[in-house]
């Protein structure tokens, strides 16, 4: 695990995209900002290293730039709530302690009313942003086992200290947003996945959890390689199939029992929650949660009508 | 250009420390074409060897080798007196111009790096030697220079591509002994091989022994390959199965024919009538439409879109 450098670029190529999505899946109709590329937490299932071959971790410096971007595609595409985040192409928060990149973007979505700015991280250090957060940013933690955490991301926060985060976030007033992604099948997984709940549910308030997503760990076949040579026991536990993108997946009839296992938890908790599937087939939506989504439009509807539903009119 | 002279001399052999292979790139050593041609016209060139004592041979170990199969007594020599670095630039380059097969570039390596070449260097050797410059290769290829010499003739009689040596290599010296004893007698292509060592490891990581019993009395390796994809994914395995017991179920004719996602991903099925006559087509359909009336239909639909683990909950 070698360590990168972070060098700043100004550029000023589009840094605002559509999420790539994955042929025959569901996308969720999210548009991401690259601010950063590369990330230092090297979580071993992370697909940017196969991606990014780089050492450098490129920090763009050009936010005007950026914001002015998001700012004509909000005022150029009314047909939804746009959804905008910055932890695609790297982890939104590792960085924003020492660098403050979020805080004019946070600023910017404060005072526009009009979109939510995601940030969506396993780096639980937010202390320095609560002064400036608002209700137009999510703050969001994608959350493991402390196994998994332990073994796959290792340099990442632990379970405890995202979810306090997450807690503090909240108590200022903000949506949160959680991601059980990737959701990992390995030895036991179950239990600890019932554990993970129950500390969501015994650590947050539910009522302010504005989404949560699931989503199995799929990644593309050169990785495979990769897992085998590092004997990553855990990522290969379960059973893989070539999915219709040609990347690696849980069976089919898995993912459905996983993801209703999953699913019925957390509903359990509240009952109020909005789960979504991530870069799923329709028909395991339809099996596994019982919902009938024709496509990505449909999908980012009932985002739509979640926002809606949680800020009123101000939004 | 400075240039010197160097004049040969006929040493003993004893007086040569056979066994000491600090600068041997050559793999196999023995060779009977080589071993041939001095039999019957005698080493035409010098082998090169340090000037100690006694002598450490820097080039010519396979020459050296057919020399002692023959029962030579002494043998022609320059005499250099160099540094140990120099000496393996020297027997680099001497084999330069034949080619290296994938185990002789592997010992290049591994002994650059154990003489302390920088990085730079060993880079631009690989780069000259058709390798790829990168850390990950130069860990292959220092495992593969220690490996046993069955995995070494394993890999050149099947010259074994980077990738299926490294599986290999991620196997414990056992492991690898069995696995190489079982696909000796039989032929496969590389990315057949491939297939077979990643679902190997697979299988070893999850549970922590080779499947031996997968491998035992194969007849070839398609029959490894389909063994090992039953044991690694027992889920696809038992759909399938079960495909297969509805398929025979609905008695279809041999022009009508059902094709489902190999991994039953995909929720949608084939249905193939071929026909060549309206008649053909009607009788189709009636068989179709029988199948679907007996349920079986309705079954390979359950299949294709997982629904036996929900109706089982
Ligand atoms: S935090 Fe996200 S971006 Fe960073 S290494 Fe982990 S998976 Fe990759």
């Amino acid at each position: 695990m070698a360590l990168q450098r972070v060098e700043f670029i100004e550029t000023k190529i589009d840094a605002v995209r559509d999420c790539p999505g994955t042929k025959n899946h569901i996308c969720c109709g999210y548009k991401t900002i690259d601010l950063i590329e590369g990330c230092p937490l090297s979580c071993s299932y992370c697909i940017l290293k196969h991606y990014i071959k780089s050492d450098v971790i490129k920090v763009n410096r050009n936010i005007d730039h950026v914001i002015n971007q998001v700012d004509s595609i909000i005022e150029n595409d009314k047909s939804h709530i746009w959804r905008f985040g910055t932890g695609e192409l790297s982890d939104s928060l590792v960085f924003d302690r020492r660098y403050g990149l979020n805080r004019p973007l946070i600023e910017y979505f404060g005072e526009k009313k009009r979109a939510l700015l995601e940030l969506k991280s396993k780096w639980a250090q937010i202390d320095h942003l609560i002064p400036f957060l608002n209700r137009f940013t999510i703050i969001s933690f994608s959350l493991s086992p402390q196994a998994i955490i332990e073994k796959e991301e290792k340099r990442s926060s632990p379970l405890y200290k995202r979810l306090k985060a997450a807690k503090k976030a909240q108590d200022r007033g903000c949506f949160i947003g959680l991601h059980l992604d990737p959701i990992i099948i390995y030895e036991g997984f179950e239990k600890d996945y019932y554990y993970l709940v129950e500390d969501i549910g015994r650590i947050l308030d539910l009522d302010r959890v504005i989404w949560i997503s699931l989503g199995l760990l799929r990644f593309p076949s050169r990785m495979m390689d990769t897992f085998i040579k590092e004997k990553r026991r855990n990522l290969l536990y379960g059973e893989f199939i070539r999915g219709e993108d040609g990347k690696y997946r849980y069976l089919k009839s898995e993912r459905i029992r996983v993801y209703k296992m999953l699913y019925d938890l957390l509903k359990n908790k509240n009952n109020g929650l909005f789960i979504y599937l991530c870069m799923e087939r329709q028909d395991v939506w339809r099996e596994s949660i019982g919902l009938t989504i024709e496509d990505t439009e449909a999908l980012t509807g009932l985002f739509d009508k979640r926002i809606r539903y949680l800020y009123g009119g101000e939004l | 250009m400075y240039r010197q002279r160097y004049y040969f001399e006929y040493i003993p052999i004893e007086d040569i420390v056979t066994q000491d292979r600090t600068f041997c790139l050559s793999y196999p050593l023995f060779d009977d074409i080589l071993t041939e041609s001095i039999r019957r016209f005698g080493i035409i060139q010098p082998i090169i060897v340090f000037d100690s004592e006694p002598y450490i041979v820097i080039t010519g170990f396979k020459r050296l080798e057919s020399a002692l199969s023959l029962g030579f007594e002494e043998i022609p020599c320059i005499i250099r007196q160099v540094g140990q670095m120099d000496a393996l630039l020297i027997a680099v380059n001497d084999n330069l111009t034949r080619g290296f097969n994938i185990v002789e570039k592997a010992h290049c390596v591994d002994k650059m790096m154990q003489l302390g070449f920088s990085m730079e260097e060993v880079y631009d050797l690989m780069g000259r030697i058709g390798l790829g410059r990168h850390e990950s290769v130069v860990k292959s290829l220092i495992g593969l220079s220690w490996a046993e010499t069955e995995l070494k003739d394993f890999v050149l009689r099947h010259r074994l591509s980077m990738k299926n040596i490294d599986y290999l290599l991620w196997f414990d010296p056992n492991e690898r002994e069995k696995i190489i004893a079982y696909l000796s007698g039989i032929s496969f292509t590389d990315s057949l091989l491939r297939e077979i060592l990643e679902m190997l490891s697979l299988t070893k990581l999850k549970k922590g022994s080779l499947p031996e019993g997968e491998l035992e009395g194969a007849k070839d390796a398609f029959e490894i390959r389909k063994r090992l994809k039953r044991y690694v994914n027992p889920g696809i395995s038992s759909l399938d199965g079960e495909f297969k017991k509805l398929k025979e179920s609905c008695g279809f004719p041999k022009n009508i024919d059902i094709k489902v996602d190999p991994f039953f991903e995909k929720e949608y099925i084939d249905i193939i009538i071929k026909a060549d006559s309206l008649d053909k087509v009607r009788d189709g359909l009636k068989k179709i439409e029988g199948a679907i009336e007996k349920g079986y239909m309705e079954g390979i639909f359950g299949l294709t879109k997982s629904r036996i683990h929900r109706d089982e909950d």
